[in-house]
C-alpha cells in the first residue's frame, strides 16, 4: 500500500512541473513573436543605414575616421550578451565557452598579460565567467531585461567612447544569432574598429554621384555613431529572440519528458493496485478454503 | 515622389510627397519631386511633409539622415513621432 501512496504522489508531482513547464513554453512562444517582430521593424532601417554607409565609404576612399583606424592592440575587450533568466538550455553557457575560446586563439599574448577583458550583459553569464576566473569590468545586465533601444544607445556611446579615449584597441561581440526556431547558433563580431567586412557593399554600387551635405566628413562622423548604436542593438535583439527560442525548445523537451514520465509512472501505478487487488483476494479465498477445510 | 520616414522601431510614413521639409544641419532645406541624388545629416527639428493630396504631415525627430534618389526619399531618423502641429 505504501507503494501506490508513493507512486500517486510522484504523478501529481511531475503533473504539477508538466504545467509549470507548458506555461513557460507558451509564455516564450508570445514573446518570441515579439522578439522576432523587433527585428522584423527593424530591417528596412538597417538595410538603408548599410547602403548610405557603403555609398559614403565608397565616395570618401581616405577615411581618417576615428572609428575606422585600426591601432595596435593592447586591451581588448569582448562583450558578451545573454540572459538574465535561466531555464534556456545552452544558451548562455555556449555563449562563455565561446567567448573564452575566441580569447585563447585569438589573443593568447595578451590574455596572457592579463589585457583581455570581458564585459557581460547577463547576470548568468557574468556568473560563469567569474568562475572561470575571467576579468571583468563591470556588467550591464539591467539591459538584458527589457533590450530598450535608448538603453542599447548608451550602452554603444560608453563603448565607443572607451575605444575613442585609447583603452582598448578592439572591442568584439559575442551573442546567440537568431537563425530559426530550432536553432540558434554564438557568433563573433568585430566591434570596433569598424571593419571593412561589416560596411562591407558589394551588393550595391555608387548609382548616382550624390550631393553630401554638409560634407562627406561630416556625415560621415555623425552616421558611424548610429551604425555603431544599430550594430549593437540589432545584435541584442537577435539575441533576445534566439533566448526566447532556446527557451521554447528547452520547455518543449521538459514537458514531453514529463508527459512519459507520468505515462509510465501511470502504468506502474495500475500494476502496483492490480496486485494489490489480486493478493487481496488470494488472502481472502484462502482464508474461506481454510474455513471450509 | 515616393517618401518613407523610418526608424530602428517602426515605420512612420510610407506615401506620395510633393514636398518635404528637413531640418539640415545648415539650416532648413526642402526636397521637391526630382530632386538631384542627395545624402544628408539632419538635426533634431521638424520635418514637414506635403503629401500627394495636399495635406500637411510633421514628424519631430531628434536626429538622422536622409537619401534621395531617383524620386525616392528615405528619411532615416533614431528617434521620430508624428505631431499634430
Amino acid at each position: 500500500m505504501a507503494k501506490l501512496k508513493e507512486i500517486r504522489l510522484r504523478i501529481a508531482s511531475i503533473k504539477s512541473t508538466r504545467q509549470v513547464t507548458s506555461a513557460m513554453k507558451m509564455v516564450s512562444a508570445a514573446k518570441l513573436k515579439k522578439a522576432q517582430d523587433q527585428i522584423f521593424r527593424l530591417e528596412p532601417y538597417h538595410n538603408k543605414l548599410h547602403e548610405i554607409v557603403g555609398n559614403i565609404k565608397l565616395a570618401d576612399t581616405d577615411h581618417q575616421n576615428p572609428f575606422l583606424v585600426q591601432r595596435e592592440i593592447k586591451k581588448v575587450l569582448v562583450v558578451a550578451v545573454g540572459s538574465n533568466r535561466g531555464l534556456c538550455g545552452g544558451f548562455n553557457t555556449n555563449v562563455v565557452k565561446k567567448a573564452l575560446w575566441h580569447v585563447y586563439s585569438s589573443y593568447p599574448e595578451l590574455l596572457k598579460n592579463g589585457n583581455v577583458f570581458f564585459l557581460p550583459i547577463s547576470k548568468l553569464v557574468e556568473k560563469d565567467l567569474l568562475l572561470k576566473g575571467a576579468h571583468t569590468i563591470g556588467n550591464e545586465n539591467d539591459i538584458a531585461y527589457y533590450f530598450n533601444y535608448d538603453d542599447i544607445v548608451e550602452l554603444s556611446n560608453k563603448l565607443n567612447s572607451l575605444f575613442l579615449s585609447n583603452q582598448y584597441q578592439r572591442i568584439d561581440i559575442v551573442y546567440n544569432k537568431f537563425k530559426n526556431t530550432a536553432n540558434q547558433e554564438v557568433y563573433i563580431e568585430q566591434y570596433l574598429p569598424l571593419s571593412g567586412e561589416s560596411t562591407d557593399n558589394s551588393g550595391y554600387s555608387l548609382s548616382s554621384d550624390f550631393i553630401f551635405e554638409p560634407s562627406k566628413e561630416t556625415i560621415l562622423t555623425s552616421l558611424l555613431p548610429q551604425w555603431l548604436n544599430l550594430q549593437l542593438y540589432r545584435i541584442c535583439i537577435d539575441s533576445n529572440a534566439a533566448e526566447q527560442s532556446a527557451r521554447m525548445l528547452s520547455m518543449t523537451t521538459a514537458t514531453d519528458n514529463a508527459d512519459e514520465l507520468i505515462k509510465d509512472l501511470q502504468i506502474m501505478y495500475n500494476n502496483a493496485r492490480q496486485a494489490c487487488i489480486t493478493n487481496e483476494i488470494v488472502e481472502i479465498s484462502s482464508g474461506a478454503e481454510a474455513l471450509k477445510g | 515622389m515616393q517618401l518613407e520616414i523610418i526608424t530602428p522601431q517602426k515605420s512612420l510614413f510610407s506615401d506620395e510627397a510633393k514636398l518635404i521639409q528637413l531640418p539640415g544641419e545648415r539650416g532648413l532645406f526642402e526636397i521637391l519631386d526630382n530632386h538631384a541624388p542627395i545624402i544628408a545629416v539632419l538635426k533634431e527639428g521638424t520635418i514637414k511633409v506635403q503629401d500627394s493630396k495636399g495635406n500637411l504631415h510633421f514628424f519631430e525627430i531628434t536626429q538622422g539622415f536622409v537619401e534621395c534618389k531617383q524620386n525616392k526619399t528615405i528619411v532615416l531618423a533614431s528617434k521620430a513621432i508624428r505631431s499634430s502641429v
